[in-house]
């Protein structure tokens, strides 16, 4: 009996000088482990964001958060969770008011993908891929053709898993962006807009043609060397206002150093107050010829459009 | 005292020749600085845990030594656990749950069981720091060969340093990757002990 009370009195004491000094230590550091962790997420907001001048505000705790300028969304930081090879993926992803990607990160805590291989996802050439990018381009190139990544060799589940986290997010997540500020998210959306004058453009055909007042702009593809070129124009009166031609950025193939300079302003700036039936007339770009003649093509063809529509 | 520090080291080391806290040292050692946060977390595991059940360890009755040897320990580890977590939150991130796990560290509680529940605590404490420093010293040398060989990069500590290139940063490209994966673990340490076990027996 004496024994008994013995050893419980012991395993009781420990246990009760155990608890209060664990308490002790607890009271002491939990201020300190609250304010990393909450650091830490600031900091990656304000990495994916690309900008410390907005305010986040939690609308999902460690999954949505809105960015305010003033009164203004300008966009969304989410996270969103996907199996990889081996335990999930979950990117911070920071997303601007027009629905495209401003830029992602893959932290490492918690991140079980293989050494060497899967765990590349967190690798700076594979989180850049997705900066600038709109939903249909967040895909594999090899699963769809519009998509713009590049798997990782040899670790293709994590690729994947990586870069569907990042688009199912942003399918479910763009919903936040305040409805009016959500523009179709094309190579071309903000150049027309640039084009314009920002005035509010009558829509004439579907994705091609539009009109506001004596201005008319529209977007026609013509056939380059290696594959089509985009050029957007912008016309009064037959006379060129504004011109913007598909660059290597936006999705134009052309041959890099060569094809390629016909996106530079140099270009762009020659047609500027020149008559449509005059374009021939200028100079190519030298070792450019046929990507020159494409673009001017364009130019040409998108116009006797515009003119059978406007004669209607 | 002395034979207590220094057999810890090399004569009674965790891993080369007790074989036991194996699980971590699996586990954490693919890199030289992970080896090296677990075996300091678990130095300072081991010398309170050790000094604490020594001092008490005619008060503990016999029969109930395991359960109080395990408040005791976890007393500590929980201890390690939020510190790191507060003042070294890229340490504790990169060891995870292996920092909690120390709890059932067999190295741990058989040095409680093993040693310190029979000699006095200055003998416990020296027996502590010699093991714990043993144990860490096997952690960094498996860490290192473990990181080298399958990563072409040493020391490399997360957020601080990029690390050496000891082969150049071409063999970055080239690595073993089987050695940062579980069974590049179990070679290390096989090797380690093979090797450990030629030096000791060629002098006879």
């Amino acid at each position: 009996m004496k024994n008994k009370v013995k050893s419980v009195s012991v395993l009781f004491i420990i246990s009760v000088v155990s608890a209060f000094s664990l308490s002790f230590v607890y009271e002491k550091t939990k201020p300190i482990i609250e304010e990393g962790a909450k650091k830490q997420i600031e900091e990656a907001l304000v990495e994916v964001f690309g900008d410390s001048t907005v305010q986040f505000e939690t609308v999902k705790s460690d999954t949505l958060w809105k960015a305010y300028r003033g009164d203004t969304c300008v966009g969304i930081v989410y996270r969103y969770a996907k199996k990889g090879y081996s335990g999930t993926i979950r990117p911070i992803v920071g997303v601007d008011s027009t629905g495209r990607i401003i830029k992602v990160k893959f932290p490492k805590e918690g991140l079980t993908e293989t050494p060497g291989l899967g765990m590349k996802i967190t690798e700076e050439w594979f989180q850049e891929q997705f900066s600038g990018l709109c939903e249909d381009g967040i895909w594999l190139k090899k699963d769809k053709d519009s998509g713009k990544i590049d798997a990782i060799t040899a670790a293709t589940i994590s690729s994947r898993a990586a870069t569907s986290a990042i688009r199912e997010g942003l399918t479910k997540y763009k919903t936040y962006l305040s409805g009016d500020l959500i523009k179709e998210c094309k190579w071309y959306t903000d150049d027309i807009e640039r084009l314009s004058g920002e005035k509010d453009l009558e829509e004439v055909i579907d994705d091609r043609l539009w009109k506001s007042g004596e201005q008319w702009l529209y977007l026609f593809y013509g056939e380059g060397f290696v594959s089509s070129v985009g050029v957007v124009v912008s016309v009064i009166n037959d006379t060129i206002q504004g011109i913007h031609i598909q660059t290597p950025e936006e999705g134009m193939e052309e041959t890099p150093g060569c094809g390629t300079m016909i996106a530079d302003a140099a270009f762009e700036e020659k047609f500027i107050g020149v008559y449509i039936n005059e374009i021939d007339e200028l100079d190519h770009v030298s070792g450019a010829t046929v990507s020159s003649d494409a673009v001017k093509k364009a130019i040409k063809e998108g116009y006797k459009e515009l003119v059978k529509r406007s004669e209607k | 005292m002395k034979h207590a520090f220094l057999d810890g080291i090399m004569k009674n080391n965790m891993v080369l020749v007790l074989a036991i806290g194996l699980c971590p040292a699996l586990a954490v050692t693919t890199s030289a600085y992970n080896g090296l946060g677990m075996g300091i977390a678990v130095i300072f595991v081991l010398v309170f845990s050790n000094v604490i059940v020594s001092s008490l360890r005619n008060i503990i009755p016999a029969n109930l030594r395991i359960p109080v040897f395990i408040v005791i320990i976890s007393t500590f580890v929980t201890i390690v656990d939020y510190s790191l977590k507060a003042y070294l939150p890229p340490l504790s991130r990169q060891l995870g749950v292996f920092v909690p796990l120390i709890v059932v560290n067999c190295g741990i509680l058989g040095r409680a069981e093993g040693y310190s529940y029979h000699h006095p605590p200055h003998y416990a404490l020296m027996d502590g720091i010699g093991i714990g420093i043993g144990f860490t010293l096997i952690l960094f040398v498996m860490g290192t060969i473990r990181e080298i060989l399958g990563q072409g990069i040493w020391m490399k500590i997360p957020g601080v340093f990029e690390g050496f290139h000891p082969f150049g940063e071409a063999f970055v490209d080239s690595s073993v990757l089987l050695m940062i994966l579980p069974p590049g673990g179990f070679l290390t340490i096989a090797l380690l002990m093979g090797l450990y076990k030629y030096f000791k027996n060629r002098g006879r």
